[in-house]
């Protein structure tokens, strides 16, 4: 066991260096978009820094037993054989390896099913919008409004349904602003409901491989303030 | 290799020929797949199998294997022989495979389109897509789980060599068929293969499907053969608990082999099934589903990752406590999270379609079920790093890969966590944060296992050692070279770029010059790999029997093994890890 008395403290201050380190690095990269544009985007980025925080922790504690391992416990020139485990003592790592292992599995669990919830939110909706997919572009309209806008858009503050299918093959409905998306499919109506926040125009992009021109399908989803929403609707249609 | 030559050229005039005059009587689709049947047996036949077939309906004997290197061309029973076939195939795929990759990163070296069009891109992107899954599922599983299964449990051969030959015999007429559907207007669907996309356009389409079917039905006959060998053919005394954990790790791939794989090739028939004879099983018009198709395609492709991980899970497991001088660590636990592992990857499938509009509240149970696979997975991890703890590390090349291993799939786990998590999946799925989670679980985890034991094995296949110095510079050279086309990756997807595109917004030029930068380090770190291969089974220092000083069966008989491994039948009477001092 005088193994572990030096070893506990000696990985405990490079597991510390190392989460610290790379929790400043992908502070400074900043993995998401920087755009945070919808109710929906502000969830999904939350439940992003906490996985992340998890695997931060993880990983720097896994390689820094794997340095010291392969700092101390080389072998020299002369070889050698390792120490045998005293089976009661392992069985004990074991087990508390899978208990921590599972809590850390079902916490987790049980806070992505609550985010999802969060995400998921209500059901009703003050705009409705119909998207339909097509090799390789978007058509939008407004049903109740009798309006079909070259590019999607949106009054900020008001909880919109978008339904979406497709004329073709699969295409995938993508807002990164927004942090969502919605395959289209063929023969099926899928929905959609975001809140957005924060006026501004962002990328719409096709995130599933639907053939010649997948790379370029894109489009634009604009949200304005509600008291524009109509007129700019009114505006766009041809 | 006069058979060989017959045989290509039979399948090549038969599947060709043939199609093209059946054409005239059916439609198109149809005239080629009974062409490609009758091209295939056709192969298989004059290959040898033909003979094998008529020699055991006669009662004669077949020749298990003949001497000299001619007998890699043959239709040899001898697993030894498959082994290294399987090898030399699956490294020649991975070269070509490997290429693509190259091709397509050096278009995506730079903003826009340099010299690929979208529908090329589309058509490379596929084929490497397909042909890294097939070096995936056969360079640990047909090469070296062939070379080594047998003689690490004691038996003389696999349970049933004619089978193990059909199950290699049936993967080249796949990648000719996959070469010729590249020649006839390509596959612009991914691997997967989504229908209603991959209904539509050219016979290319066609026949990637049936190569795709066909690598599938050798993969089954492989697992059968493994799990029949490692069951019942093991030495005396060998009870499951003195098993080699590479054994272990096979018998679970075999399970998950046996078990998916039809459902796999049920979708790709029923797919060839809406092409060729105008059935509706995924067209929304005809009253069918496109949804359909993700499902059952996923209740085997999820698998199908275990089926490329479990082996390399054993490989690793079996190069630590080697070159860690201990017995391994939790080998229970490892064998027990195995079978965990099988259990659970057949009811994780539909993580990969939370955003195709599958019911909502079923992603839940979905998303825990997903999460719960990093249990027995991190168990493996503690069997690694218990069984180094307080060895004598000698850190020769297949250690260095096996310590790559643990670093590399560490991450790929850690970023699969997102991908299971409904909330930030939604954001991430389809981009290229994937491409780089799953590059790290498959090239991090089984590419890195597979170098481990090959270089671990390899004196046991030639004879001879591989170079060290030559086998380092692969490491460090592919391991730079792989996370740095990776690791950028995960920011250009999460920022916003979708996989499976030809091009990018000029504000991620950087990232993604650096991931082409890294894929030629790769690259060349092959090129070090299969000059070192060539050099040193030349004239690399003889090996001896046991050069790794390691005490499975397989390092008791002479390298290369004797016809038929064992002069008389080994008897066990320990584990196979009994390393170290009290």
């Amino acid at each position: 066991m005088s193994d572990w008395k030096r070893a506990v403290p000696i990985i405990g201050a490079m597991s510390a260096a190392l989460a610290v380190a790379l929790t400043r690095v992908l502070a400074a990269v900043h993995l998401m978009p920087g755009v945070v544009a919808a109710r929906e985007a502000a969830i999904v980025d939350s439940a992003f820094a906490a996985v992340l925080r998890i695997d931060v922790l993880i990983f720097a504690v896994v390689i820094a037993t794997l340095a010291y391992i392969l700092l101390f416990f080389r072998a020299g020139a002369e070889g050698g054989e390792g120490k045998r485990f005293e089976s009661s003592p392992g069985r004990m790592v074991e087990i508390a390896w899978m208990a921590l292992s599972c809590v850390l599995t079902l916490g987790l669990a049980a806070y992505g099913s609550e985010e999802f919830l969060a995400l998921r939110g209500s059901r009703e909706a003050e705009v409705d919008v119909q998207v339909r997919a097509a090799q390789w572009s978007w058509d939008f309209s407004y049903p109740a409004l009798n309006a079909t806008p070259a590019s999607l858009i949106l009054p900020k503050g008001k909880r919109a349904r978008i339904s979406i299918t497709s004329e073709d093959v699969l295409h995938s409905l993508w807002i990164p602003a927004f942090r969502l998306k919605q395959d289209a499919l063929p023969g099926r109506v899928n929905t959609l409901y975001v809140t957005p926040l924060v006026t501004g125009t962002y990328e719409i992009v096709c995130a599933e491989l639907c053939g010649l021109d997948h790379t370029n399908m894109r489009s634009t989803v604009e949200v304005v303030e509600p008291e524009e929403f109509e007129a700019r609707l009114k505006g766009e249609t041809w | 290799m006069t058979n060989l030559i017959a045989a290509v050229a039979g399948f090549a005039v038969l599947t060709a020929g043939g199609g093209w005059a059946l054409s005239k009587a059916m439609p198109l689709e149809a005239g080629v797949v009974v062409a490609y049947l009758a091209g295939f047996l056709a192969f298989l036949w004059l290959v040898g199998g033909g003979p094998a077939l008529l020699d055991w309906a006669h009662g004669r004997h077949t020749e298990h294997s003949v001497p000299g290197w001619t007998r890699f061309a043959r239709f040899s029973l001898d697993h030894k022989v498959i082994g290294v076939q399987y090898l030399f195939v699956s490294m020649l795929v991975l070269a070509v495979a490997g290429l693509m990759a190259l091709v397509m990163r050096s278009e995506l070296a730079r903003p826009g389109l340099q010299f690929l069009s979208n529908d090329q891109y589309n058509s490379v992107m596929t084929m490497h897509g397909i042909g890294m899954v097939v070096v995936a599922l056969t360079a640990i599983v047909g090469g070296l789980g062939n070379y080594a299964v047998p003689i690490t449990v004691g038996a003389r051969d696999m349970a049933f060599p004619r089978l193990n030959a059909l199950s290699f015999w049936i993967l080249p007429p796949a990648v000719l068929l996959l070469l010729a559907a590249l020649a006839m207007g390509g596959m612009d669907t991914g691997w997967r293969a989504y229908p209603p996309l991959a209904t539509r356009g050219g016979v290319g389409k066609l026949l990637f499907l049936l190569a795709f079917v066909t690598v599938g039905f050798s993969s089954i006959f492989g697992g059968v053969n493994t799990l029949t060998t490692v069951w019942t053919m093991r030495a005396k005394g060998m009870s499951l608990r003195r098993m080699p954990i590479f054994a272990w790790s096979m018998l679970s791939a075999g399970v998950i082999m046996v078990m998916a794989t039809s459902v796999v090739a049920a979708s790709l028939i029923m797919t060839v099934s809406d092409r060729a004879l105008g059935t509706a099983f995924f067209d929304a018009a005809g009253g069918g589903t496109a949804l359909l198709y993700q499902h059952l395609f996923w209740f085997y492709s999820h698998p199908a990752v275990y089926i490329m991980i479990l082996p390399a899970f054993g490989v690793v497991l079996e190069v630590l406590p080697v070159f860690s001088r201990k017995p391994l660590f939790g080998y229970t636990l490892a064998a027990g999270s195995f079978l965990g592992i099988v259990v659970l990857s057949f009811l994780v499938w539909a993580h990969h379609i939370f955003t195709s509009g599958m019911w909502d509240f079923l992603k839940i149970p979905f998303m825990v079920l997903t999460e719960m696979i990093s249990i027995p997975t991190g168990a493996v991890f503690l069997c690694a790093l218990g069984t180094m703890w307080a060895g004598r590390i000698r850190m020769r090349a297949p250690m260095l890969w096996a310590v790559g291993f643990i670093v590399h799939f560490l991450v790929g786990g850690l970023t699969g966590i997102f991908l299971a998590d409904v909330p930030t999946d939604i954001h991430l799925h389809n981009t290229l944060f994937v491409t780089a989670h799953f590059h790290f679980t498959i090239v991090g985890g089984t590419i890195f296992a597979f170098f481990a034991g090959f270089y671990y094995w390899f004196p046991k296949i030639t004879g001879r050692m591989a170079g060290e110095g030559l086998a380092r510079a692969h490491f460090w050279l592919f391991s730079l070279g792989f996370e740095l086309v990776f690791l950028p990756l995960f920011y250009v997807g999460a920022q916003g770029v979708p996989r499976h595109t030809a091009d990018y917004p000029a504000r991620f030029a950087g990232p993604e010059l650096a991931a082409s930068v890294g894929a030629f380090v790769a690259g060349l770190a092959t090129l070090v790999f299969f000059y070192n291969v060539w050099a040193s089974s030349r004239s690399g220092a003889p090996a001896g029997d046991n050069p790794w000083e390691a005490k499975t069966l397989e390092w008791t008989v002479s390298s290369p093994p004797p016809a038929e491994n064992f002069a008389s039948e080994p008897e066990v009477t320990d584990s196979p890890y009994g390393y170290g001092a009290a």
